[in-house]
C-alpha cells in the first residue's frame, strides 16, 4: 500500500485547501435535479459507473481533505476512483458556492502521478500519448492523413489545428472544416506532419508537466506559421489555448469563427438542390464548453448557426452549461470502457427522444463517441462542419 | 482491482463498500456534528435488500445508519457508533402517480427536484418541498421532518404523508394507514387505531427504515405573487404572524419567513447604499402567495391590512431586493449560498410558538455578543401554526469546528430555556431531548419494543 510520506508536500492539494474546508456536503455535485435551471442530474460517473460517493466531486473533496489531514489511505484504490473521472466539470457548475471539486480531482491525480501511483490503464494511456501524440491509438505518422488530397499551404492567414479528436477520430470533420475555411478560394495552412497534441489529455490526467511541454511545443510550431487567425476543432484543446501562457496564440473554435463569418455575412449556406433539409436538429452539447468562459457560450453559438442556415434546434431551452458528460473525456474511456459506452448510450437515447432527424455536435470527440454508441433509434450524428457540407453548398460574399 | 464486493451472502449483486477511501464521504451530513466512521456501506436498491441487511445486523448487533442525500444538518446520518451505513439513495423510483386518489408513491431515494419535474407534467405538486430540494431525498424529508415551500400552507412534511412502507429492525416489512390492507392500498393515513405512520416520521430512522412513501398531491398554483412587510419591532412582527395564522390566511401562502434587522440591513444596505439603515424596519416578513388569482389578490389585501393594523407596513424594498429573488426559482433556492460567508454553517432548528418570536430573536442577539468569533444569523419559517426558528452560526471549519460544536450546544440549551422545542433533532439536540424525561422515556420504550438491540441510528433523538 503506497502512502504519502510525512515529508511529501501535497502542493497540488494545498492549492485547494479553501475548497476542502468550505464544502458543506450539500450533495449537489453527486446528483441534483433543478428543472427551472436546466439541471438534470450531474455526474455521469455516479449515474452510469458506480453510485459510490468516492467517484464523485464530494468524494474527491473528502479524500483530498483526508490526505491533507494525514489519514492513511490506500492510494491505489484512490487512484482507481480519481482517474475514472470524466473531468467534465459539471460538479463545479452546480456547486452552489463555487467550489472546484473537479479540479480537486485533478490535483489528486497530480499528487498520485507524482508518487507514480496510477492504474495500469492510465500507464498505458500515457505511453500511448508519448508514443503517438494522441490518446486514440493512431500512429503519429498517420495523424496527418486526414488532409490527404486537400490543397493546404504551409503558411496562410488562417492556420487550422484540428486537434487529436478531429484528426484521428473524425477526419471527415477536419476535412469539412478546411473546405469551409477555404471557401471563396482562401488558402488555409495546417502544420501537416508537424502537427501534434496540445497536451490537453495529459492535463486531464493530472500530468501537468507533460501537458505544458506538449502545449509549448505546439504553440511554438503554430507561431512559426505567423497566421493571423488560428482555428481549432478541438474543444478540449481550447482548455489549453485559453490558459496562461498559451492564450497569446488566440486560438478560436471553429463554431466561433463560423458564427462571426455568418454574422458579418461573409459566408452563406444554401441548401443543396434536391437534398431534403433536416429542419429539426438535436444539439449535442459538449461539457468542455463550460470550462471555457470565453465561449459566450458555445451551445448558444451552435443553435444560432443552425437557425441562420434554416434549421430548428430542438433542445433550444436546454442549459448546455449543465450538460451531463457523454463519457468521452478524462480517464473514463481508458479506465472504464463499458461505463464510458453506457454514458454515450444514455446521451444518444436522450437525443433520440427529442425526435430530430439529425444530431449535430460541437466537439468532434463527443461526436465520435456518441456516434459509436448510436443504435437504430438515433438519427445520424454529425459534427458541425460535416453537417453543413452534407446538406448545404457554401457561398462566400 | 475490485471496486466493490459483490454477492455478499444474501445480498445478491448489491454494492457493498469496505475500502476506507469509499467510506470517507459517508461520515457526515451538512451539520456541525462530528463525523462517524462506518465499517461498510450498503447501497440498497430495494426493500428486500434492506430487510436482509437488517436481519443480519440485528443478529450481529451491528449499528445501522440510514442515509439518503445526506443533506440534513442535525447529524442524523453520521455513523457515530460505527457499523454500517445503509444508503437508500439508489431507491429512486417513483412507483405510482395516482391522480384519482391524489397520491404519489415513491421510494425514499427520490430527489425532490426529480419528483417535482415528474409531477409538473400532471399539473400537480407535493405539499412540502425542502429548500435543499435539488439534492435532498423524500426519505430524508420523512425521517427528519422537512420544512420549506408549503410549510405555511400545510405545516410539516409529516402532515403530507398518507402512509409508509417500513422495514423494522428485525427485517419485517409493514405498511401503515389504509395500506395495511394490500387490497385497499394507500389512500388514508388514519385507519385501524392509532397513527403508526407518525411513529416513523421525524424519527431519524430510529424506529424503522422507510422504504416507500405516499404523499398527497396538490394542484400547482395558477398564480403566484410575493410580498414583504416591515415592522418596527419583533413583537409587532409576531402579532402580525399570529393574526394571519389565527385567521387561516396562510391558506394561499406557500412559503413565508421572517428576517431580523441584521439580515434586512445587510440586504437592503448592500443594494441601496444611500438608504438610512436606521430607518429600516426591525423585522420583516416575506410571503409567497400561490393559488387562484382572485383568492390570492384578496388574501394579499387582507394580509397587508393586518400588517398596517399592527403598526407595520408593506416593505417593497425587501421584496424586490431579497425575497422575490430568493423565490425566483419557484421551489427552492441555493440555501447553501450563505455558507460562503465563513466556511460552513452550524444550524439549529427549533419549533416555537409565534408569540415567542421576540425571545428567539433576542437569543440570537445574545449569541452574537457572547461569541463574536462566529457570524450569527437567525430566521423563522412561518408555518400554518407556530414558527420554526433557525439559528445559524457561520464558522471556519479549519479552525473553529470544535468551538462551533460547543457554541451550538450552548445555544441549544438557551433555546430550550425560552420555550423552543427541538426540531430536526438528529444528534445535535440529543442532550436536550433527554431532558424531556417523560416524553423521552416513552420514546425509549417504543424504541426498545421495535428495535430491542438498538441497532437503528444509535444516538439519534438521544436514543
Amino acid at each position: 500500500m503506497a502512502q504519502p510520506g510525512a515529508d511529501t508536500p501535497l502542493h497540488a492539494i494545498l492549492a485547494f485547501k479553501q475548497d476542502l474546508y468550505h464544502c458543506s456536503d450539500c450533495n449537489y455535485c453527486v446528483d441534483a435535479t433543478w428543472a427551472e435551471r436546466g439541471i438534470d442530474h450531474v455526474c455521469a460517473t455516479i449515474e452510469h459507473h458506480s453510485p459510490a460517493l468516492s467517484y464523485s466531486g464530494r468524494g474527491y473533496i473528502a479524500a483530498a481533505r483526508a490526505l491533507l489531514e494525514g489519514q492513511d489511505l490506500n492510494l491505489e484504490v484512490l487512484a482507481e476512483r480519481v482517474f475514472s473521472c470524466t473531468t467534465c466539470g459539471n460538479c463545479e457548475q452546480v456547486c452552489p458556492i463555487g467550489l472546484r471539486p473537479a479540479q480537486v480531482g485533478q490535483a489528486l491525480r497530480e499528487e498520485l502521478l507524482a508518487r507514480e501511483v496510477m492504474p495500469a490503464a492510465i500507464t498505458a494511456l500515457r505511453r500511448g500519448l508519448q508514443r503517438d501524440g494522441n490518446a486514440n491509438g493512431v500512429a503519429a505518422a498517420a495523424r496527418a492523413r486526414w488532409a490527404e488530397g486537400l490543397a493546404l499551404a504551409d503558411t496562410a492567414p488562417v492556420l487550422y489545428l484540428p486537434g487529436c479528436a478531429a484528426a484521428t477520430l473524425r477526419p471527415n470533420e477536419a476535412r469539412a472544416v478546411v473546405r469551409i475555411l477555404s471557401s471563396g478560394g482562401k488558402t488555409v495552412a495546417t502544420l501537416g506532419v508537424e502537427d501534434s497534441c496540445c497536451g490537453s489529455p495529459q492535463r486531464e490526467l493530472g500530468a501537468t508537466a507533460e501537458a505544458n511541454a506538449a502545449a509549448t511545443l505546439l504553440q511554438a510550431k503554430a507561431r512559426n506559421r505567423a497566421a493571423s487567425e488560428v482555428v481549432t476543432s478541438g474543444f478540449e484543446c481550447l482548455q489549453i489555448w485559453t490558459s496562461a501562457p498559451y492564450q497569446d496564440l488566440q486560438v478560436k473554435s471553429f463554431p466561433d469563427w463560423l458564427h462571426t463569418q455568418l454574422e458579418q455575412d461573409r459566408i452563406r449556406f444554401l441548401p443543396k438542390p434536391g437534398v431534403s433539409l433536416p429542419t429539426a436538429v438535436a444539439c449535442l452539447d459538449t461539457c468542455q464548453q463550460r470550462r471555457l468562459g470565453q465561449l459566450k457560450p458555445a451551445g448558444k453559438l451552435l443553435r444560432d448557426i443552425l437557425r441562420r442556415v434554416g434549421c430548428v434546434p430542438l433542445n433550444e431551452g436546454a442549459a448546455p452549461r449543465f450538460v451531463v458528460c457523454c463519457g468521452a473525456a478524462g480517464g473514463m474511456p481508458a479506465m472504464q470502457p463499458e461505463s464510458s459506452r453506457r454514458m454515450a448510450h444514455a446521451r444518444a437515447a436522450q437525443l433520440a427522444a427529442m425526435g430530430g432527424t439529425v444530431v449535430v455536435g460541437l466537439d468532434p470527440r463527443c461526436v465520435a463517441h456518441v456516434a459509436q454508441a448510436r443504435d437504430s433509434a438515433l438519427p445520424p450524428v454529425y459534427a458541425l462542419a460535416e453537417f453543413l457540407l452534407e446538406y448545404f453548398d457554401v457561398r462566400t460574399a | 482491482m475490485t471496486t466493490h464486493e459483490h454477492n455478499l451472502t444474501g445480498l445478491g449483486t448489491t454494492l457493498v463498500l469496505h475500502e476506507p477511501v469509499d467510506l470517507l464521504a459517508y461520515q457526515r451530513d451538512c451539520s456541525v456534528a462530528p463525523p462517524g466512521h462506518a465499517d461498510s456501506v450498503v447501497l440498497a436498491r430495494d426493500s428486500e435488500t434492506i430487510s436482509t441487511v437488517l436481519q443480519r445486523a440485528n443478529r450481529e448487533r451491528m449499528p445501522v445508519y440510514v442515509r439518503g442525500g445526506g443533506t440534513m444538518y442535525a447529524g442524523g446520518v453520521n455513523p457515530h457508533a460505527g457499523g454500517l451505513v445503509l444508503d437508500v439513495s439508489g431507491m429512486d423510483r417513483i412507483l405510482d402517480v395516482d391522480l384519482q386518489r391524489g397520491l404519489v408513491i415513491c421510494e425514499p431515494g427520490v430527489r425532490f427536484g426529480e419528483l417535482l419535474k415528474a409531477l409538473q407534467a400532471y399539473g400537480v405538486t407535493v405539499g412540502i418541498v425542502p429548500l435543499t430540494g435539488p439534492a435532498a431525498t423524500v426519505g430524508g424529508a420523512a425521517s427528519a421532518h422537512a420544512l420549506g415551500t408549503g410549510s405555511a400552507k400545510f405545516q410539516s412534511f409529516a402532515d403530507e404523508v398518507a402512509g409508509l412502507e417500513v422495514v423494522l429492525a428485525d427485517g419485517r416489512r409493514i405498511r401503515t394507514g389504509s395500506a395495511a390492507s394490500k387490497v385497499a392500498g394507500f389512500f388514508q393515513r388514519y385507519a385501524i387505531g392509532p397513527d403508526l405512520t407518525g411513529l416513523f416520521l421525524g424519527a431519524d430512522a430510529t424506529m424503522g427504515v422507510v422504504t416507500a412513501i405516499a404523499l398527497w398531491l396538490h394542484p400547482l398554483p395558477e398564480h403566484r405573487v410575493t410580498a414583504c412587510f416591515g415592522f418596527g419591532s419583533t413583537t409587532a412582527g409576531a402579532n402580525f404572524i399570529n393574526e394571519i395564522q389565527r385567521r387561516e390566511l396562510t391558506r394561499n401562502i406557500w412559503y413565508a419567513s421572517g428576517y431580523e434587522a441584521g439580515t434586512i440591513r445587510a440586504r437592503i444596505g448592500q443594494a441601496l447604499p444611500e438608504i438610512d439603515l436606521a430607518s429600516l424596519p426591525q423585522f420583516g416578513v416575506g410571503a409567497d402567495f400561490g393559488g387562484e388569482r382572485d383568492l390570492v389578490q384578496r388574501d394579499l389585501r387582507t394580509v397587508s391590512e393586518i400588517a398596517v393594523s399592527v403598526g407595520g407596513s408593506v416593505f417593497p424594498e425587501l421584496n424586490d431586493i431579497y425575497f422575490r429573488k430568493l423565490r425566483h426559482d419557484e421551489t427552492f433556492w441555493y440555501s447553501f449560498a450563505g455558507y460562503f460567508a465563513r466556511s460552513r454553517c452550524a444550524i439549529l432548528m427549533s419549533s416555537l410558538p409565534t408569540e415567542r418570536l421576540p425571545e428567539f430573536i433576542a437569543t440570537v442577539a445574545r449569541q452574537r455578543v457572547q461569541r463574536p468569533e462566529f457570524i450569527w444569523g437567525g430566521a423563522v419559517m412561518v408555518c400554518r401554526r407556530g414558527l420554526h426558528g433557525g439559528v445559524m452560526a457561520f464558522y471556519d471549519e479549519a479552525t473553529q469546528w470544535e468551538a462551533a460544536q460547543t457554541a451550538t450546544a450552548d445555544c441549544a440549551r438557551e433555546l430550550v430555556s425560552i420555550g423552543a422545542v427541538p426540531y430536526k433533532t438528529g444528534k445535535l439536540w440529543a442532550a436536550e431531548v433527554r431532558g424531556f424525561s417523560e416524553y423521552h422515556g416513552l420514546l425509549q420504550q417504543l424504541k426498545t419494543t421495535l428495535d430491542p438491540h438498538g441497532i437503528l441510528s444509535r444516538g439519534n433523538l438521544g436514543l
